[in-house]
């Protein structure tokens, strides 16, 4: 799948998101971007990514949150199931969960994950790249 | 009761008063109880009347001091007492003033000698009623003496047993010269004994000697015994000063260290992200994807990534650091099963270890809990793992074990690696501190692990300890109290 796939880069750092477009498009991603939750929502509804690369703590504190939580809300079968990758651990080194938590907020094998994967912080590009294509690949057919 | 010190010494005043009162509850059922009885008995011609009279007046006042004395220990005592009041204060044993509490001691001592007084007074009467210079009620007068001479200065002492002798004397005398009746003790005196100038004048000198001897006795060994009571005071009030001056000192540290702890924790938040995004943006070139990097261009940008990642690598430290730090006690602890937490931490540098070619394994079969954070106890057990890997020579192990002591948990981690030289080892906890041996084998290292270990260890009601030789290995050993 990889190349001509169209990517979504929701990150208030406007340099990092500067560098991952570099690293996406020498893999013939298509890269569009945006900097808050506003504008990635917008831009997921009027560009329809085929995978979106998400910063949790934004301006407005943590935003990314928020924004899975608005994306997967909408009826529209292409919200619930685009792949989105987020670029923290947050919640594996403090209590902050995706909302509505199941259990404990860890997610177990078969359960429907509002996000697809994590990627920490710095982003290693190729680990970045690797995680965008598995996501594609295991992305259900539309 | 005042309060103007700790240790109000008016207070122990009160409180002897107040066993004053009750025994005087007990002299009065006695005066009334012994006529009635004596009377029944037939024992004696003495006048059951009169000495009624006095028993019953003597439970009246007592009723009314009673009272007085429980409004007066409320009622915080007025300046006057301590300044104004010049006799009160004559009367207040010296080792009790200047404590802060001289108007509380002055009341508490008039109330003391007011008492005294009017006891002598009725008992004079009941001298008088019950055969003058025979009366066997004379001995009383000691009693009064001794307690004047616990509750009152020395001087206020004597002039208390001088108000006593002389009324003594005065029935005495006035009997003698036959301007008082006498009640005599037929059963126990010749009924003209009184008129006898050897018998007054014995009964005189011997009580006047009795009375004057205890005084003297006892308001020496009061005097004594209340200079230790003062040192008792004054040791008390410093340990006191000393307390709070420790405290305050001690709130004033811990304030700083939060402080610092905050500040430190900003920082670092503020360093990480533009670091990552450095870091980020090196890896972008170095991997190739803006473009070919060659030569010097691709040497630099390598050194500069590894540079940033040892930057980024204290930053995280120091966010966990402070984290650790500023965990309140009270943060919710939930029970924590270290043996699933161990195996899992130990599959996460299986990989690390395998490619140093170090043997990693842990013992987990203990089955141990204890109440935790557990993503603080996550951190502490992936430091030590991640330490003994590092300071390990290939071909070396890793184990780590858990084990029950005496309701506590210990969780070792033991490795074969290059070992801590002793000098280093009181050292090894500090922040930054890394020793020469550690910083010539491994260059990455921030100094920062076995800190974060340590402040963990603590924030759990634990403790951390090391035992090295170098060149063998090092054994880190972290006790957590376990659950009941």
């Amino acid at each position: 799948m990889s190349s001509c796939a169209k990517i979504l880069i929701v990150d208030d750092d406007k340099d990092l998101v500067v560098a991952l477009r570099i690293a996406l498009e020498s893999k013939g991603y298509q890269v569009a971007s945006a900097h808050d939750l506003p504008a990635g929502l917008e831009a997921a509804a009027a560009q329809r990514p085929d995978c979106i690369v998400l910063d949790i703590m934004m301006p407005h504190a943590t935003e990314g949150f928020h924004f899975v939580w608005r994306l997967r809300q909408q009826d529209e079968a292409y919200f619930k199931n685009v792949p989105i990758i987020v670029l923290s651990a947050i919640h594996a080194r403090t209590h902050l969960r995706f909302y509505p938590d199941s259990s404990d907020g860890t997610y177990q094998a078969g359960e429907f994950l509002p996000v697809q994967d994590f990627v920490d912080k710095p982003v290693d590009p190729a680990l970045l790249l690797e995680r965008i294509d598995r996501a594609l690949r295991l992305k259900p057919p539309a | 009761m005042t309060h103007t010190g700790e240790l109000p010494v008016s207070s122990d005043l009160e409180r002897r008063t107040a066993w004053f009162i009750k025994l005087r509850w007990l002299a009065a059922g006695g005066v009334v109880g012994g006529a009635g009885i004596a009377r029944i008995l037939g024992l004696s011609d003495l006048p059951v009347g009169p000495i009624l009279a006095v028993g019953t007046g003597l439970f009246v006042y007592n009723t009314v001091l009673y009272f007085v004395a429980a409004r007066l220990s409320v009622k915080p005592a007025e300046r006057t007492w301590g300044s104004a009041n010049s006799f009160a204060r004559l009367l207040v044993p010296r080792t009790f003033l200047g404590l802060g509490d001289e108007s509380g001691v002055a009341r508490a001592a008039f109330f003391a000698f007011v008492q005294i007084t009017l006891d002598f007074l009725f008992l004079a009467v009941l001298v008088h009623l019950s055969g003058g210079v025979g009366s066997p009620f004379s001995v009383f007068f000691v009693f009064h003496v001794v307690i004047a001479s616990i509750l009152l200065s020395r001087r206020a002492t004597y002039l208390q047993t001088t108000v006593g002798f002389l009324l003594f004397a005065s029935v005495v005398l006035g009997e003698y010269f036959g301007l008082l009746d006498h009640h005599p003790l037929h059963s126990v005196w010749p009924a003209d004994a009184y008129r006898s100038f050897g018998v007054a004048a014995t009964g005189l000198v011997v009580l006047g000697a009795t009375l004057y001897l205890a005084s003297y006795l006892c308001s020496t060994i009061a005097v004594d015994l209340r200079e230790r009571v003062r040192t008792n005071v004054r040791l008390s009030r410093q340990i006191a000063d000393e307390n709070r001056k420790l405290e305050a000192a001690y709130e004033t540290l811990r304030e700083s260290e939060r402080t610092k702890s905050q500040y430190m924790r900003k920082v670092a938040h503020e360093l990480r992200g533009p670091l990552g995004t450095i870091e980020t943006a090196l890896k972008v070139l170095l991997q190739g994807m803006a473009g070919p990097l060659d030569g010097p261009s691709r040497d630099l940008i390598g050194r500069a990534q590894r540079r940033a990642g040892e930057l980024a690598a204290v930053t995280h430290d120091l966010l966990l650091l402070a984290r650790a730090r500023e965990a309140g006690l009270d943060e919710e602890r939930v029970p924590v099963a270290l043996d699933g937490l161990l195996a899992e931490a130990i599959e996460d540098f299986r990989q690390s270890a395998q490619s140093k070619n170090v043997a990693l394994s842990a013992d987990t079969c203990c089955g141990t809990v204890v109440l935790a954070d557990p993503v603080a106890i996550r951190q502490l057990v992936a430091n030590l793992v991640e330490n003994g890997i590092r300071y390990t020579k290939p071909g070396g192990s890793v184990s780590a074990r858990l084990r029950s002591r005496g309701g506590c948990v210990v969780l070792e981690v033991e490795d074969t690696g290059i070992g801590i030289a002793e000098g280093d080892l009181p050292r090894v906890f500090d922040e930054f501190y890394r020793g020469a041996n550690a910083r010539e084998y491994a260059a990455e290292g921030t100094g920062l692990g076995l800190a974060i270990c340590k402040v963990i260890a603590e924030r759990h009601g634990g403790n951390i300890a090391v035992e090295s030789r170098p060149g063998h290995g090092t054994c880190f050993a972290v006790t957590l109290p376990g659950t009941s």
